[in-house]
């Protein structure tokens, strides 16, 4: 018997638009699985001919979750370009608000766009609210928003929302699925930190925008430095920083660890989320400047999932092909030299469970997704990757806190490299971020007693041509910008972000990405509820929030709004 | 009372950047007086970031591009998002699939304030210039007037400062503020 075709598109609960479609067998075992990013984004065709200073401010137009590091990558690239180097106060405020960026991201996705994979909100509707705040305990020692009365409030809230109709955020998510592996007390439990998280949120957004200087759209960094300088010198705004930093800390550490622990004690026998990682090869930047001589995490790469050996990263090896991307081009090429050519073949007509349908031409082009590649292959970038990078480099405090996390779950180390292990490597990550901050802060607080530069002055001499790039870890992964100056102008520029790395289609050599290798194997419970599909997906955290409008996301009516420039790579962060 | 006028869109895009490019134009166009204050923001594409921003307010007006069934380029819609009619097209745009999820998950904790939407009908999406197609174009004067008109309701003039055509700022309304000024 023929595979038989599941489509699902648009992947809902991501930033921006992806479809994925796996082909299953008679089992209803995935055997090929082709991921392809139905918007393109075109930042570098705006930034061409731009003066170098605003290409910060552009980029951070790429998404509205990944803003503020578009916006430092950008304007770092040019600062690399120009050979400027920022004033350590500088330097320090970019990475609390990188730090501050993280609290806020990652508990939004584990909450409010990962975790109704794992929570069933209608089991929480019959859980008994004094069990589950007995319960609480198993998994925090002080554990948050948890009391019976605070339980059965959630209760009533939620069934009143459900009883209007209005499932709005737990619309689409595929209930009743047995792979729900949560008892309606630990369902309850989740659910009233799903609503308190939103709240916790909300703190997190004003922390980050202290030192952003202008909020929604930070303002703060410039090329040579920032401009927050009025905040950083005041004490009443360091002080309202520590304040909402403690408040997100307490969260992290009362709800979403405890969280985190009751998922792995709950879904540690759970075969659809014990496997889901294909690319073995894991790539991470360098990020949190804590103090002069020390960065939180290290950049690096492993390979073949062996965690005795780390090499460093050589930037002139990455480059990206698009023999199944929606681009015109021959071979791969480096991002300084990256061309923006669309060649746009669209969909063909296909088999799929639900019936004839519009699918992915997986032998020709699929995607407007690129796909990068380092010495000739696939690796996986985000938090997974910065930790096992670093716990292969022999970083204390990452050792430290895996160590703890699986002696506290009963887990071995080989149950990292796995959904469920990357869905927690994003909490430890946080976690790690959030017990550090406070060390880039008090390094600031220390450093700004004596000294108060803020900018270094520099010049753009429009004789010379410049060369430059960012690299480093965001909260979707490792990130990259790269600029060409000429003419005072610029002449080149090509982002590199995360979910390209992930969720790049086949290259010219045949070699699959993570995403597409992470599915091959998968059961499907019931392959028109394809829940253990999203949760793999979603556990990398795809950003493709590229912002185009009303383009059809069937495949059927493109013509209508026809592209007639794109760009290269199609995500932001 | 405390009103907020917000620009959703990405300026990358063409039209998909009419509701930042038009509260900027609107910002530089008018000064507005009367017995309630009224702030004026680009939301860009934040969504769920612009939450604690929102809650600050005891009303709202979003402003951004708008699909549904049977519509044609340079439309002009308004209502009330309590009453957004089942046919209106949500889906094609993160920040769109985004802005009203983060409408409902205020809900959820509820503190959203009465919102009105004014949305337009998009065509040109190309991310090549800070540009608008003819359509949306030729739709700014009747989104102007519509919204005005609202604010007056609300007990808001607006006084004209000087001559403007949107056309003039589009180059620009990325700087949102001055980012030099060192």
């Amino acid at each position: 018997m023929a595979n038989k075709r599941v489509v699902i598109d648009p992947i809902t609960r991501i930033e921006g638009h992806l479809r994925v479609e796996v082909e299953v067998d008679e089992n209803n075992v995935v055997q090929k699985a082709y991921s392809s990013s139905t918007l393109w984004r075109g930042i570098e065709l705006i930034l061409k001919g731009r003066d170098p200073r605003d290409a910060g401010l552009m980029a951070q137009r790429i998404c509205g979750v990944c803003t503020y590091s578009h916006y430092r990558a950008g304007v770092e690239a040019v600062e690399d370009a120009l050979g400027v180097e920022p004033p350590y106060n500088a330097k320090l405020v970019r990475s609390i608000l990188n730090e501050s960026l993280y609290m806020h991201d990652h508990i939004v996705h584990f909450y409010h766009l990962h975790g109704l994979d794992w929570v069933d909100v209608v089991s929480a509707l019959s859980a008994d609210p004094k069990k589950a705040s007995e319960l609480a305990f198993k998994y925090s020692d002080l554990p948050i928003s948890t009391g019976t009365a605070e339980l059965m409030a959630v209760q009533q809230r939620v069934k009143g929302f459900v009883e209007k109709g209005q499932l709005g955020p737990f619309a689409n998510a595929y209930w009743g699925n047995k792979t729900y592996k949560f008892s309606p007390e630990q369902n309850l439990i989740a659910l009233s930190h799903y609503l308190k998280a939103l709240e916790v949120q909300r703190t997190a957004a004003q922390m980050f925008a202290i030192f952003g200087a202008k909020q929604p759209h930070p303002q703060s960094l410039v090329v040579g430095g920032i401009t927050s300088v009025m905040d950083v010198l005041s004490p009443a705004r360091l002080s309202e920083w520590l304040t909402k930093y403690k408040i997100v800390k307490d969260f992290i550490d009362r709800a979403y660890y405890a969280d985190i622990v009751m998922a792995a004690e709950a879904f540690g026998t759970e075969e659809s989320v014990l496997g889901g990682l294909g690319v073995k090869n894991f790539l991470s930047g360098e990020s949190m400047m804590l103090n002069r001589t020390e960065n939180l995490f290290e950049s690096g790469y492993i390979k073949d999932g062996d965690l005795s050996k780390v090499y460093d990263i050589d930037e002139s090896l990455i480059d990206e092909d698009v023999t199944h991307a929606w681009y015109e081009g021959e071979k791969p090429l480096k991002p300084y030299d990256g061309e923006t050519v669309p060649n746009y073949t669209g969909f063909v007509d296909g088999d799929t469970v639900n019936g004839k349908a519009k699918i992915l031409d997986e032998k020709a082009k699929y995607s407007w997704v690129k796909a990068p590649r380092y010495d000739k292959e696939a690796f996986e970038v985000g938090p997974l990757s910065n930790l096992l990078v670093n716990y292969a480099r022999g970083n204390e405090k990452v050792i430290k806190a895996v160590g703890d996390f699986l002696e506290r779950t009963g887990l071995p180390v080989g149950a990292l490299f796995t959904t469920l292990g990357r869905t927690a490597a994003r909490m430890l990550q946080v976690k790690l971020i959030s017990d550090n901050a406070i060390i880039t802060f008090n390094s600031l607080v220390e450093n700004i007693k004596t000294d108060q530069s803020t900018y270094t002055k520099f010049e753009i001499d429009p004789n010379k041509e410049y060369k430059g790039r960012f690299i480093g870890e965001v909260p979707r992964g490792t990130l990259s910008h790269w600029v060409r100056i000429k003419n005072g102008l610029i002449e080149n520029y090509q982002a590199v972000v995360p979910t390209t790395w992930n969720a790049g289609p086949i290259d010219a050599n045949g070699v699959v990405g993570p995403y597409e290798a992470s599915l091959v194997g998968l059961k499907l419970e019931d392959p028109k509820k394809p829940l253990e599909v999203l949760r793999i997906i979603h556990s990398f955290d795809p950003c493709m929030a590229c912002s185009v409008h009303v383009m059809d996301m069937k495949g059927t009516e493109i013509s209508e709004f026809k592209v007639s420039v794109a760009d290269g790579g199609a995500c932001s962060v | 009372m405390r009103i907020l006028l917000l620009g959703i869109g990405n300026l990358l895009f063409g039209d998909e950047g009419i509701g930042v490019h038009f509260i900027s134009y609107l910002g530089k166009k008018y000064r507005f007086d009367g017995e309630n204050e009224l702030s004026i923001i680009d939301g860009g594409t934040l969504a769920q970031h612009l939450i604690p921003l929102i809650v600050e307010y005891d009303q709202m007006i979003i402003i951004d591009t708008i699909n549904a069934p049977g519509v044609k380029a340079g439309e002009v819609y308004f209502f009330d998002f309590e009453a957004v009619p089942d046919v209106v097209d949500w889906q094609g745009s993160a920040h769109e699939v985004e802005m009203l999820q983060t409408l409902t998950m205020m809900d959820l904790v509820g503190d959203r304030p009465p919102t009105m939407i004014l949305g337009v009908v998009p065509t040109v999406i190309e991310a090549t210039e800070f540009s608008l197609s003819s359509g949306v174009y030729d739709a700014v004067d009747v989104m102007e007037k519509t919204l005005l008109r609202h604010l007056s309701s609300l007990g808001i003039e607006a006084i004209q400062q000087k001559e403007l055509d949107i056309k003039e700022i589009l180059p620009d309304t990325f700087r949102t503020a001055d980012a030099y000024s060192l």
